[in-house]
């Protein structure tokens, strides 16, 4: 009898993949492919790249797959690996100069400074809050994301960041108050300062 | 003031306000065109994010993943009883080391102060705790003395003594390097051949 696995929790599944169901996996994969893209590309903003790491992030699902327990959700525990993932990436391209590890941003409150080619691009493209994002620092960029692109609450980014949730709190506001000048900066046709 | 009120905005645009603090929000921002502003360009950005399109994954994501998952295949019934065997050889191995450790020391501890270690079990057994206080620092003292003895009658082991114990030694630690170097290069040279 054929198992129908878009009925199936996601911890069943993981149960599965670790009893050697492959298909099980592929059904977590279709499940989360475009919560860890997104994420991915967000905080690499290459789309090849991302979808290079986004791959490599689902093997190491795979691999550790056995290790999965469901105290937290499985969305939370994906994302948690995606990004930490993405953060040794980082660290293994020495030529990235943004800041590689997420506690390390803790005392980093200013938007990196953007090269002329960056802010010519900027100047040249729609001024939109996709750009704005961007330019945060992936210790604002990273909550405003889950929160608000992938719905996620307080606790689950709490839970993902590693960090508690007046932290998450105090950076969301503080990611929306940066928005908000980047905005207003690129309708005056600035640089994000 | 208005400082304040930004807080507030935020608190208000994730639904964590009661229905009083959101009247009297809602009251100042009728009046202040600064904190109306502000709620304004707040609510662009968040009707902006309800706007911006959800990132999709290439097409053909899934399969390459799964190309890759097949090939690794780590939680096959043979795959499972593969580790599981080399995590048991890895064990004994482990076990191994680790009884010769306590066969050395432990065997080198009875040799060198056994009659001290069994004065001190008769002392406690005649004299009870209390008995144990005294003699202590004699016997300590007598672990040290044994401890130079021993060191001293080192340089009058023979030449043949040292270079044997040495070599064997050498060869025991080797043996068990060899076998954890073949056992962890095993998965590796699977690894390729299935990518092969």
């Amino acid at each position: 009898m054929k198992i129908c696995y878009t009925n199936k929790t996601d911890f069943e599944l993981t149960s599965m993949v670790a009893k050697g169901d492959h298909d099980a996996f592929g059904e977590l994969v279709e499940r989360y492919k475009n919560l860890v893209y997104s994420v991915v590309l967000r905080m690499i903003s290459d789309k090849e790249e991302a979808n290079d790491q986004a791959q490599e992030v689902f093997i190491k699902l795979y691999k550790n797959i056995d290790k999965y327990r469901d105290e937290f959700k499985f969305s939370t525990w994906v994302i948690r690996i995606a990004t930490n993932h993405v953060i040794d990436f980082r660290r293994r391209n020495k030529n990235n100069v943004e800041a590689s590890n997420l506690e390390d941003l803790e005392q980093d409150v200013a938007i990196h400074q953007p090269s002329a080619e960056e802010v010519y691009l900027a100047k040249e493209q729609t001024k939109s809050l996709a750009d704005a994002v961007e330019s945060l620092p992936d210790m604002y960029k990273l909550p405003i994301v889950l929160y608000h692109q992938q719905g996620m609450s307080y606790q689950e980014i709490s839970d993902i960041v590693g960090v508690p949730i007046s932290k998450i709190k105090n950076r969301l506001f503080r990611a929306r108050k940066l928005l908000k000048e980047a905005l207003a900066n690129m309708q005056r046709g600035e640089s994000y300062v | 003031m208005c400082e304040k009120n930004i807080d507030l905005m935020m608190e208000y645009m994730d639904g964590g306000l009661d229905d009083f603090e959101k009247m009297n929000l809602e009251k100042h921002i009728e009046t202040c065109q600064v904190c109306a502003e502000d709620f304004k360009a707040y609510s662009d950005i968040l009707q902006g994010f309800e706007e911006m399109e959800m990132v999709e994954a290439p097409e053909g994501f899934t399969s390459s993943v799964m190309e890759q998952v097949n090939e690794l295949d780590l939680y096959s019934p043979a795959k499972v009883a593969e580790n599981l065997k080399s995590k048991v050889i890895d064990s004994l191995i482990f076990a191994g080391f680790g009884l010769a450790a306590v066969v050395v020391f432990g065997g080198g501890a009875l040799a060198l102060f056994g009659g001290e270690i069994l004065s001190l079990f008769y002392g406690a057994g005649m004299y009870g705790v209390a008995g144990f206080v005294a003699p202590v620092a004699e016997i300590c003292a007598t672990i040290v003395g044994n401890i130079s003895n021993w060191a001293s009658n080192l340089g009058e082991w023979s030449q043949e003594t040292l270079v044997f114990y040495g070599v064997a030694f050498l060869a025991i630690f080797a043996v068990l390097v060899l076998l954890q170097i073949n056992m962890t290069q095993k998965p590796k040279e699977a690894k390729a051949s299935s990518r092969a």
